[in-house]
């Protein structure tokens, strides 16, 4: 009986740039893989091996990627498909559809099924199903991916940091499908930068470093070191800088889902605006910020107010990370290169915004906010997506932030932002 | 936030509020004849094209709702009032002569049109597209209609984010649109690699629209009404 999945991988990778070299594991029914790894370490030109996305991605592939003893190459698109469900990071870039209901009756019309001869409750979709797809949470997309997987009979999942964008309900949601797949003989792959958080479910482990194997075998709780939270809070309050008194908000159409807030933020602490996913946190950042008005309610800000979109690509006004630097420090060079250095974008000043990594956009959303001298900070999801050194790059530099005076308030549910946090708002309480 | 936020946000109410609610899930054959009424109304009594505002005006309010007629009437007034006061500037050049009541006219034409098209587009359901692509045998293609309709706001919604942090970086709107683009090219880089084998795949089966008789027929007696009325008219 062949395995599931057989990876023999001699070189793959990118003409001229990143690859990796003898890679080899297997997973069989009802197993479970973790593939672990900084960034950067080739984590995702895996997952494009083995959902067949390589070569479409620019890539190449030499060795053999078997999926129950048929090679990938030789395979139609649509056995493909069925046989590996694939969960993005970024799981609303996985749907087609412009709403619910749209997007799992397309996937099922890939099928031949009719959408009528499903039952969407058993996930909770069927509440969601005339909801347009752009306003679901992540957890409500992963949702709608997990249904699709189940409905198409995939015998693999491969789930790319599925925890990554979820609150901590949601969290335990997906662990619950992982062990549903598993008991229903389907192969997972896990791949995650933190192994730590699967520990429960013992995975076999292929530890991933510069683009080759570093440790491939069973679960090992000494394998990997936890977080290094060596990070101390470090803010003393000051004056205040924002006020809320008695806010409300609602989008329109919707609900309000700001109630009767009332808080002040104050320089030389890290505020940190928590709760559930939709429970209205980015909102508070741009209501603080002054890019949102509310329903009712004032917000008084006493001094200047920048926001970070969770995509810093929306912040950005120029094309490299130097003309961006420039530009905010009305063209200061030494500055540039001083701020560069201290955020830790110095090596990436000359490259186009496109071929930045996540962290890097971050650092840079960060700096370019830095140097054009802003009080307050609202940034949203700082360390979203981001490893352990990433994010603990990106938390120092919040810090610098306040001990320079200034006031930051973010918006994450990450144990690593709780953990600096000075001040901690949850939302989404009664 | 500004104008510009103000017509991106009207843009998006009016366009693309809702999923498939209310009257998209009409029947089809009332869609088109409702259509094809406003089309007659519009072409064969071009200056009786405000009526338009009293019919569609309350079938507004039926759905999407009231927030919908507000950004219609917001967005067809502001393109009235351009084309009012452009067709007032050429008369002030001795072309034509323009009263008051004139430009008054040509406003609540245009809001009448415009209104039009934007109710007529908003019924039409993807799904219903996405359909006729696969009848009309483009299996490999139907998944366009949903797509489109999904990445528009989505790409609107980056927008609005690029002018929030414009505004704050107290930035010409102008600036604002390359990193909007710039975030809506790297949306559809993901979506073809993240949904690579979805999209290759030709469809195998409609996907069905729930009907509802009580917005089928009240689309017909619209239509009906409209045509009456054509008829008095003509």
């Amino acid at each position: 009986m062949p395995s599931l999945l057989d990876v023999n991988i001699k070189r793959c990778g990118y003409p001229g740039g990143f690859e990796l070299r003898n890679i080899e594991f297997t997973v069989n029914k009802g197993d479970i893989l973790l593939i672990t790894g900084r960034s950067g370490s080739g984590k995702t030109t895996i997952v494009r091996a083995i959902t067949g996305t390589l070569e479409a991605a620019g890539g190449f592939l030499e060795g053999s990627i078997m999926l129950e003893g048929r090679d990938l190459s030789d395979l139609r698109p649509e056995e493909i498909y069925k046989f590996v469900s694939y969960m993005p990071q970024e799981p609303w870039y996985s749907v087609a559809g412009y709403t619910v209901y749209a997007e799992v009756c397309y996937t099922l019309a890939l099928e031949g099924v009719n959408c009528s001869e499903v039952d969407f409750t058993p996930l909770g979709i069927s509440r969601l199903a005339n909801r347009l797809t752009y306003t679901l949470s992540a957890g409500e997309l992963q949702r709608v991916i997990w249904l699709e997987a189940l409905v198409k009979s995939s015998k693999l999942l491969v789930l790319d940091e599925p925890l990554v964008y979820l609150d901590q309900e949601a969290r335990k949601i997906v662990k619950h499908f992982i062990k549903v797949a598993l008991h229903r003989d389907m192969g997972v792959i896990i791949v995650d930068h933190d192994p730590n958080q699967w520990g429960f479910l013992e995975p076999r482990i292929l530890h991933i470093d510069n683009g080759t194997i570093k440790y491939y075998g069973p679960w090992r709780d000494d394998l990997f070191p936890q977080y290094d939270d060596s990070l101390r809070k470090l803010g003393v309050e000051k004056e205040a800088v924002v006020v809320f008194r008695n806010v409300w908000f609602k989008h329109p159409g919707g609900e309000y889902i700001i109630k009767n807030f009332t808080e002040t933020f104050k320089r030389g602490v890290i505020t940190c605006i928590t709760g559930p996913n939709g429970s209205g946190k980015t909102t508070m950042l741009k209501l603080g910020a002054g890019v949102l008005k509310p329903s009712k309610g004032v917000v008084n800000r006493l001094s200047s107010t920048i926001y970070i979109p969770e995509n810093p690509l929306l912040y950005f006004t120029m094309p490299t990370p130097r003309e961006e630097l420039l530009l905010s420090s009305r063209g200061d060079e030494n500055k540039v290169v001083d701020t560069a250095e201290k955020y830790g974008i110095k090596h990436a000043l000359d490259r186009p915004l496109s071929k930045l990594s996540s962290g890097e956009r971050k650092r840079l959303a960060i700096a370019s906010a830095y140097l054009a001298g802003y009080d307050v900070y609202f940034i949203d999801e700082p360390t979203g997506g981001l490893d352990n050194d990433n994010s603990k790059i990106i938390l120092e530099s919040l810090q610098s932030l306040i001990e320079e005076n200034k006031a930051v308030v973010v918006a994450s549910h990450d144990e690593r932002v709780l953990k600096v946090a000075d001040r901690i708002i949850t939302l989404g309480q009664e | 936030m500004g104008f510009i936020d103000w017509f991106i946000g009207v843009i998006y109410k009016s366009l693309f509020l809702a999923g498939d609610d209310g009257f998209r899930r009409a029947h089809f054959l009332a869609k088109a004849v409702f259509i094809l009424s406003v089309i007659l109304l519009i072409t064969r009594n071009p200056s009786k094209s405000y009526l338009l505002i009293g019919f569609l005006t309350p079938l507004g309010l039926i759905f999407p709702g009231f927030e919908w007629v507000i950004a219609i009437l917001g967005l067809s007034g502001f393109t009235g009032l351009i084309l009012s006061f452009s067709a007032y500037l050429l008369s002030l050049l001795g072309l034509y002569q323009m009263s008051i009541l004139r430009m008054l006219d040509i406003v609540l034409r245009t809001i009448g049109v415009s209104f039009g098209i934007v109710f007529s587009f908003n019924i039409i359901s993807p799904i219903e597209l996405y359909n006729a692509l696969y009848i009309l045998r483009g299996r490999k293609i139907a998944v366009i209609p949903l797509l489109i309709w999904k990445m528009i706001p989505q790409g609107l919604r980056n927008f609005v984010d690029s002018l929030m942090v414009g505004y704050l970086k107290k930035e010409f709107f102008a600036r604002r649109i390359p990193p909007a683009v710039a975030s809506v090219i790297e949306a559809s880089w993901f979506i073809e690699e993240y949904c690579y084998w979805k999209l290759r795949i030709p469809v195998k089966t409609r996907i069905n629209l729930e009907r509802s008789y009580k917005y089928t027929l009240i689309l017909l007696a619209a239509s009906l009404l409209i045509t009456l009325i054509q008829a008095k008219l003509t």
